[in-house]
């Protein structure tokens, strides 16, 4: 290693005359993996902004494929109060973060959602709908994170309509249970 | 992103973009005192407010040609105006003349030759979820009503003097040739 630098002082008056066999670049630091979950849980504040009603609207994800961090199985349900109407959406669909590795994960998402409207003196309403939503997620430690969504939504049925859900809340890891590992991939 | 996530986010856009599509509904309006009504056909849902009590809210119409069509009055469906019962009245030729009850009762007076629909808002509600704004409202009960041709006026009011939010309904046809008129810079009023 005649060009190489790598051992000697940087007085350079006693060089060092050992032999180097092996140099070896590693993108992160050497340590053991932590162990992580598959499963996180999100819980977020939500406001729907057509028919306006604010409440919690807790999630959770599962991501079913080691090797695709970013593909996530979402189930979530609403609990929304208005002046007008309580609402309570169930959510399942799909949840893709682009860069899950990186610490700022951009994320869009879509599918099914039941609708409820319960109102006072009139039986509730309930429609099915379609729901997409785009957002970020910014990790603050390795299993815990803010994000904010925006989630419009297209309603069906005999009373059709769309919306719009703006949610801002965390989103944490569960405990590994132990076997499935990664570097970072809390999506 | 790899081939699968473009087609995913175009998915997702494509779905968004399609939205405004399935919208249907009232041409919604924001109330003036005195407004007239271009296209008095078109579906329309005008949302006013009695902040005073005494004010009296006019929607002149013109028909060329006779025309039957609905009309409701709505109260937003809130505990605070459970006691707000705004009347409302149609006046135009082709309706029966009024009765001395009811020109007593009138903010107006009825032109020659016109007739009067007056609608005191009373009795059971029934209770209606409007799907598109998301919003709940009691009805005063949708009435059909033949006009003849000429000018005709819808007269809103609230004898009580109370206070509140109100939306006069009329018309039958869907048209959004003309965009959603100002919904998006009145959202608080159309959508709370």
């Amino acid at each position: 290693m005649p060009t190489s630098s790598v051992g000697l002082e940087l007085s350079s008056v006693r060089p060092w005359l050992g032999l180097l066999l092996m140099l070896l670049l590693w993108p992160a630091p050497l340590k053991a993996e932590t162990p992580k979950s598959p499963v996180s849980v999100g819980v977020m504040g939500d406001v729907t902004l057509v028919g306006l009603t604010g409440g919690v609207r807790p999630e959770v994800l599962v991501r079913p494929f080691t090797k695709a961090p970013g593909f996530n199985l979402r189930a979530a349900v609403g609990f929304n109060g208005g002046a007008e109407f309580g609402f309570v959406p169930f959510n399942v669909g799909l949840r893709g973060v682009v860069v899950p590795k990186k610490r700022v994960h951009p994320l869009f998402g879509t599918g099914v959602e039941l609708q409820v409207m319960w109102m006072v003196d009139a039986p509730p309403v309930v429609r099915p709908a379609l729901y997409f939503e785009a957002g970020v997620r910014v990790d603050l430690k390795d299993n815990l994170g803010i994000a904010f969504h925006a989630a419009p939504d297209i309603g069906f049925g005999p009373k059709p309509g769309f919306g719009m859900s703006l949610r801002l809340g965390v989103e944490f890891g569960l405990p590994a249970s132990g076997g499935q590992t990664s570097t970072k991939s809390e999506g | 992103m790899n081939h699968r996530s473009h087609v995913f986010v175009a998915f997702i856009v494509l779905a968004a973009l399609g939205l405004p599509a399935g919208v249907m509904g009232h041409q919604p309006t924001v109330a003036e005192e005195d407004i007239r009504i271009d296209k008095p056909r078109i579906s329309h849902a005008i949302y006013g407010e009695f902040v005073d009590g005494d004010e009296v809210f006019t929607v002149r119409l013109s028909y060329e040609e006779g025309w039957a069509q609905p009309y409701e009055l709505l109260v937003p469906h809130q505990e605070r105006w459970r006691d707000h019962r705004p009347h409302y009245a149609v006046i135009g030729p082709g309706l029966p003349a009024p009765t001395d009850d009811e020109v007593e009762q009138l903010p107006v007076e009825v032109p020659e030759g016109a007739g009067v629909y007056l609608d005191r808002n009373e009795g059971e509600r029934d209770v209606f979820f409007e799907s598109f704004t998301r919003r709940t409202f009691w009805s005063s009960g949708t009435v059909a009503l033949p006009l003849d041709p000429g000018e005709a006026r819808i007269v809103i009011w609230s004898p009580e003097g109370s206070l509140g939010d109100f939306v006069i309904g009329f018309g039958v046809e869907e048209d959004f040739s003309d965009g959603f008129g100002d919904v998006f810079a009145n959202w608080s009023t159309f959508a709370y």
